[in-house]
């Protein structure tokens, strides 16, 4: 039991199909992620001071989310490789 | 910009509290808004004065709660066991905390790992988590248990927890959000971090266990306040932890 990993947490997760959670949750992250490389793009066009301060705050959550995307992605490659 | 902070606390309280009650996609889609804008604090700051705004200098920190909460939904796959979960965890939550210390220009003095107590305060808080962690396991059974008897599952389980749940979760309650908060509100800083502490265990589904890991949060916030090093609290929650996964299923 932690403050990440809870009973609420494993049960829904067990439960559900994969699938499901990558079409609702999964797509939630995806969204805030593309929103947040999206920005980030878009304030380094204007350059300066401020740009990479705000740039800095979006690294925050957007260097997080990229390793879990990758991390997501290299285990959904594991599971396929056999039947390839 | 003093009442921000509070209902971005809230909001993040209140994704914490939905979760057990509605579809986790709730929990998710708060949390997912609450990244988004937290990390948005940089249109704040227009001006030196605003750099130094503890308000300012407290959201992107306060962003790590509900990120969090992110990628504990988004990043456990099928075919892995829960404690692998907290395993792929472990990178992104402390790649984050690094990040956020960067940003909000925390020291490691002022986030309390310069300093290592070991007076006899420091010292009694850490063995107390021992029987704390046997009533939490108690109370919560652990799903995060070695899955095997062999004693490199136990050694590799111990790691998991302490990498993936203890270190960053130290971090971000009692190492960044606690000093910042402090230079706010001053020494009520730990009744809310301990407040936002207890909320991440409302998905334990139990009041007790979240009353437990309040005041849990509670006397770890104090000690580091206290004793001006993070490690009692470390330790303490690595004991705790422990316990609970290990002794507590031995002793029921």
């Amino acid at each position: 039991m932690t403050s990440t990993i809870n009973r609420s947490l494993v049960d829904y997760l067990i439960s559900t199909d994969y699938d499901a959670i990558s079409t609702t949750v999964g797509l939630a992250a995806v969204v805030a992620l593309l929103v947040l490389l999206v920005e980030r793009e878009a304030v380094r066009a204007y350059g300066g001071d401020r740009a990479r301060r705000w740039i800095h705050g979006l690294d925050v959550a957007v260097l997080p989310l990229l390793v879990s995307f990758a991390t997501i992605i290299l285990l959904r490659l594991l599971q396929l490789l056999p039947d390839a | 910009m003093n009442a921000a902070w509070m209902a971005y606390l809230g909001a993040t309280i209140l994704g914490e509290i939905v979760l057990p009650l509605a579809p986790a996609a709730t929990s998710l889609i708060d949390s997912a808004v609450l990244v988004v804008a937290l990390t948005h604090f940089g249109w704040a700051q227009r001006s030196p004065i605003a750099v130094g705004d503890p308000t300012i200098r407290l959201l992107p920190a306060l962003a790590l709660l509900p990120l969090m909460r992110l990628l504990s939904l988004t990043l456990p796959v099928p075919d892995i066991a829960p404690i692998g979960w907290l395993a792929l965890m472990a990178a992104p939550l402390l790649l984050a905390v690094v990040a956020g210390a960067r940003l909000t220009h925390l020291d490691v003095t002022e986030m309390a790992l310069a300093r290592v107590s070991r007076d006899g305060v420091s010292i009694l808080m850490v063995a107390g988590s021992v029987p704390a962690g046997i009533a939490l396991g108690w109370l919560a059974p652990s799903q995060l248990g070695p899955r095997s008897e062999s004693p490199m599952a136990f050694a590799a389980t111990a790691a998991i927890l302490v990498a993936g749940a203890v270190i960053p979760e130290e971090l971000v309650f009692r190492g960044l959000l606690q000093p910042l908060l402090v230079d706010l509100i001053g020494r009520a800083a730990p009744v809310v971090v301990a407040v936002a502490f207890a909320a991440t265990y409302v998905g334990a589904r139990s009041p007790l266990v979240v009353l437990l890991m309040g005041g849990i949060g509670l006397l770890y916030g104090w000690e580091v306040m206290r004793s001006g090093s993070l490690w009692p609290a470390i330790v303490g929650h690595a004991v705790l932890l422990l316990s609970g996964v290990f002794l507590a299923p031995q002793l029921a």
